[in-house]
């Protein structure tokens, strides 16, 4: 899936420098810079596959390329989600981007010239939640997974989905990036478990007021929380009964605590605290 | 006999040769005619509906066998194999006796622009292609009704006239 993204010479790159696709956690792209690659080791600068010894230099064509084939050869299709500042693409990639913002009457209502690609590729890790699975063995609670970015709240998001639904708890799941279910053609490409409905590509706060009346779920899962809007509306949900379990972009509890996001703190049963990919501390009861 | 045969051969020649003039004019004008269908459709479907190219291209094409909509299939075709269309390519596409040089190349720009900004801007850039495409669709329709007509109907007496001069 991700080599259809990319052009063959930074695809014959790759993988001549050592690297397989699918492994890969990010590939960034920025005009006139190395191309630059993420798996689990870390970093890596990739060398030109034709010129021996340099680092390939991404061309504005490579990014032309990568918007192209994400967006269907169809910009306007997706402009919505580039003035979100990503593209979701097949498979639950999302594509980061950024370029020149277009500003009129002090709201962004175009991204052009767009220079950078955060190419990120979804990895299903089936028993990343395993030292954790008590939590779920007791039964439906609410459940806030923190850390800061790319430590794997989403894939631990996914796991424990996978896990509760498989206990026939009825899971509405709010994939507004389409990043958790990776759904294509009305299917999620990765595995949620079989009590799971899912909303892609729909923002949180419309499926919060729409959906959840006659969807009747159990327990709401929904990626990264953003804003006083998702604030009020989890609060809103944990108050009417119905279980939440969420991610939020934060490094600790005590980063979160004169933000917005405080309001967060004290209403869910259990604090996940993940460092990195696997490593996690979970805290309970709330402080 | 021999005469006789000689001038229906040469009716029926000239006959063809000014039905073939009239079809060019006519392909001409369905052409561009039908350049503004898919601009007015475009226009919809990226206003409202926000749909991507490859599906308005195939809805467009539906049934369709003009030289038109073969050009919009190899177009298509450039898409789906995820080849960033060039300039080189477009202009291969639209490689027909039908088209003048720079009506070509009006149409290579057009179709390179599409699908590449974003929904408003496209949309502009549609209208203005659309206006280029209606002053060349009102010539090519002028021309079918004037100099098709004229070429067949030349064609008919110049058959006549030699058939008859032959016998």
């Amino acid at each position: 899936m991700i080599t259809k993204l990319l052009n063959k010479r930074i695809c014959d790159c790759i993988i001549k420098s050592g690297k397989k696709p699918r492994e890969l956690f990010e590939i960034r792209l920025r005009t006139g810079r190395p191309l630059v690659v993420c798996d689990r080791y870390g970093s890596h600068i990739v060398k030109d596959s034709v010129l021996n010894g340099r680092s390939y230099i991404t061309a504005a064509e490579d990014i032309e390329y990568t918007l192209g084939v994400a967006s269907g050869h169809s910009v306007y299709a997706v402009s919505e989600q580039l003035l979100n500042g990503y593209i979701s693409f097949d498979g639950g990639i999302r594509i980061g981007v950024a370029g020149e913002g277009v500003v009129d009457g002090g709201k962004l209502t175009a991204l052009k010239n767009i220079s950078s690609l955060n190419i990120r590729i979804p990895h299903e890790v089936k028993g990343c939640a395993d030292g954790i699975k008590y939590i779920v063995s007791g039964g439906l609670k609410n459940i806030l997974i923190l850390s800061p970015p790319g430590a794997g709240k989403t894939t631990l998001l996914r796991e424990l989905t996978r896990l509760y639904s498989d206990k026939a708890y009825n899971i509405l799941l709010i994939d507004e990036r389409n990043e958790i279910a990776a759904v294509a053609e009305g299917r999620g490409a990765l595995d949620t478990g079989e009590f799971t409905d899912i909303m892609s590509g729909i923002g949180k706060h419309i499926v919060y007021g729409n959906v959840i009346r006659s969807m009747r779920p159990d327990m709401i899962v929904t990626d990264e929380l953003f804003g006083a809007e998702d604030v009020e509306s989890i609060r809103d949900i944990i108050r009417s009964g119905v279980r939440v379990m969420a991610s939020l972009h934060a490094a600790s509890l005590d980063a979160i605590k004169d933000t917005v996001f405080g309001k967060l703190l004290g209403i869910f049963d259990y604090y996940i605290l993940l460092e990195s990919p696997g490593v996690m501390r979970v805290v309970s009861p709330p402080p | 006999m021999l005469s006789l045969i000689a001038g229906a051969f040469l009716f029926i020649g000239c006959l063809y040769g000014g039905a073939g003039i009239k079809h060019y004019y006519k392909v001409r004008a369905e052409y561009f005619e039908e350049i503004n269908n898919l601009c007015n459709m475009l226009i919809d479907e990226i206003t409202h509906l926000k749909t991507p190219l490859i599906k308005i291209f195939e809805n467009f094409t539906y049934m369709k066998k003009d030289e038109f909509s073969k050009h919009i299939n190899a177009f298509s075709e450039l898409l789906r194999r995820e080849v960033i269309a060039e300039r080189a390519s477009l202009l291969a596409i639209t490689d027909t006796v039908y088209l003048k040089k720079e009506e070509r190349t009006i149409i290579a720009d057009f179709l390179s622009l599409l699908g590449k900004s974003h929904s408003e801007s496209q949309v502009i850039n549609i209208k203005h292609y659309k206006n280029k495409f209606e002053e060349i669709s009102l010539k090519a329709k002028e021309a079918y009704k004037v100099q098709g007509t004229l070429a067949y109907k030349l064609g008919i007496l110049l058959g006549i006239a030699l058939m008859i001069i032959t016998i």
